[in-house]
């Protein structure tokens, strides 16, 4: 016998229901930004405090110590808008790989668009990054480079390339993560690892050639290089946008493709 | 798919189910625990598609499955409550118009703007409900939920029942109160290892689950023999009878 669930539905009613998705999504990511933040005064120190210090640390450690600046120029500049980036990807995917599984009351007793939970935790990370992306900005242009007319396009570009690139990844993860709960540790440790694997430190042309293949593997690395490239160079269509078009494409696609087969199994797996 | 590979064998937490649920009708579900009444509750409401079968819905419904779905701890009930109606598909304009009768229902008065964390669970339930009823549902399911609010709470969500039962909604409601649902409900089902056993007037279905209940074990037959007894209802040989196997003294 088939199992099926029907129930009437008609054209108006799916507009409707596109609308109130959107509103939905953004009522509960307006609500972790206050819950986050309520009650810490300097909660917008907060958001900065984590790429701010890393990059200090790393600049004295690499930088002065190790002596990295005489192969990389502006050093600084190179380590924080590698920084800025790297936070909102792992902060978005360490947040969605867990969302289905830390909601599994909700994912029990109402119906909703599932997809929306991934999509507020990385809503969440996104609008962090928005507003201290003046911040970056700001160290930029202190650090002597001069605005490029390309920052216009560029900017909003890979925002939205890295912006799809998480949807993907982290609704890949989310459902993954429903059924194989090992992954939450594991997204941890590989974090760690393209931290390092991300060349965020130090520039790929570094790499000795027989690491260059695993590093090619990594899904951050194009985005991350395509962010510096942007900054430092100003240079936005260059060879570092396509591999991360590619990667985004494919994460997206796979993500969204696994999470349509699965998300009728959710309430009796979270 | 390796992940979802259930071992050992298959659990059939629900079979043999058909059941019509006419429009303004109160269904009463009752049951031991782990006899199904939840699981079919979610496939009713479309969470948990059936393995084998058909499930068809006409109508906008609110689940309220159990009390605080959705809530985070650290909100406010008013940023909560306002979550909460979205995700029970109203829109936002219709959300913000309703808060003020939403909150007013709820009465946490001032408490509506603190997080939800210092709540009491009398007062997590009643913020629930007052989103729940405020939906305004054509279907409303309700899973266990009535048993926590104080005594007038609980008045105020009955004369609610009343009101909906009158705009012809269909109530589903799961409860261990079997009062209440001798009170409101219009058909009680009674549900054992995933099955319906017992379909019909609120009444007999529940005198029938009592007395099974009552009579289930040896040892509840003796708690019940002793009652009738204290209170001088047993008659000698109507007791031999009724009670199979023989209970000693």
């Amino acid at each position: 016998m088939a199992a099926t669930v029907t129930r009437t539905s008609s054209a108006p009613d799916l507009l409707r229901s596109l609308s109130t998705t959107w509103d939905l999504l953004l009522a509960i990511t307006l609500r972790d930004i206050r819950v986050r933040y309520q009650g810490t005064f300097l909660s917008f120190i907060w958001w900065i405090a984590r790429p701010l210090t890393l990059g200090t640390v790393l600049y004295i450690a690499l930088g002065r110590v190790l002596d990295l600046r005489a192969d990389v120029p502006n050093y600084s500049i190179f380590l924080l808008s590698a920084l800025f980036p790297w936070f909102w990807f792992s902060g978005s995917v360490s947040q969605a790989t867990g969302i289905f599984v830390g909601n599994s009351g909700l994912l029990k007793k109402v119906r909703f668009p599932k997809l929306i939970l991934p999509l507020s935790a990385v809503l969440f990370n996104t609008s962090q990054f928005l507003l201290t992306l003046p911040i970056l900005i700001g160290f930029v242009l202190v650090a002597g480079i001069d605005p490029e007319l390309m920052w216009l396009a560029g900017i909003p570009a890979l925002m939205a390339l890295q912006l799809l690139l998480l949807i993907g990844l982290g609704t890949l993860l989310a459902t993954l993560n429903v059924f194989f709960r090992d992954l939450g540790p594991m997204v941890d440790v590989a974090l760690l690892l393209l931290f390092y694997l991300s060349a965020i430190i130090f520039p790929l042309d570094l790499v000795p050639d027989e690491f260059r293949p695993i590093m090619a593997l990594n899904p951050v690395a194009p985005l991350i290089d395509a962010w510096r490239n942007l900054f430092l160079y100003g240079e936005f269509l260059d060879g570092a946008i396509w591999p991360a078009l590619a990667i985004t494409a494919a994460s997206l696609a796979l993500g969204l493709f696994l999470f349509n087969k699965l998300e009728g199994n959710f309430a009796d797996a979270v | 798919m390796i992940w979802t590979q259930r071992k050992g064998e298959a659990f059939w937490a629900l079979s043999d189910i058909s059941l019509d649920v006419t429009r303004g009708e109160i269904l009463g579900v009752i049951g031991a625990n782990g006899s199904g009444k939840s699981t079919l509750l979610r496939t009713m409401v479309g969470l948990s598609p059936p393995t084998e079968g058909t499930v068809s819905v006409n109508g906008r419904y609110a689940a309220l499955l159990e009390l605080g779905a959705g809530f985070h701890p650290d909100g406010t009930g008013r940023d909560n409550a306002f979550v909460n109606a979205l995700f029970m598909g109203l829109s936002k304009q219709r959300a913000r118009e309703l808060m003020p009768e939403i909150l007013e229902f709820s009465g946490l008065g001032k408490f509506a703007d603190q997080p939800m964390r210092t709540y009491s669970s009398g007062m997590y339930v009643r913020l629930g409900f007052a989103v729940a009823v405020h939906v305004q549902p054509e279907i409303l399911v309700i899973d266990e939920i009535l048993a926590v609010g104080d005594a007038d709470f609980q008045q105020k969500c009955f004369d609610h029942f009343a009101e909906l039962k009158q705009q012809s909604a269909t109530i589903i409601l799961v409860t261990h109160s079997m009062s209440t649902l001798r009170e409101f409900a219009d058909r009680v089902i009674h549900m054992e290892h995933g099955r319906v056993v017992n379909d019909g007037d609120p009444d007999a279905v529940i005198d029938k689950y009592m007395m099974n209940r009552l009579t289930a074990s040896p040892a509840a037959r003796k708690v019940f023999r002793r009652s009738l007894e204290a209170q001088g209802l047993l008659p000698e040989e109507a007791v031999e009878e009724s009670t199979p196997g023989g209970v000693e003294r």
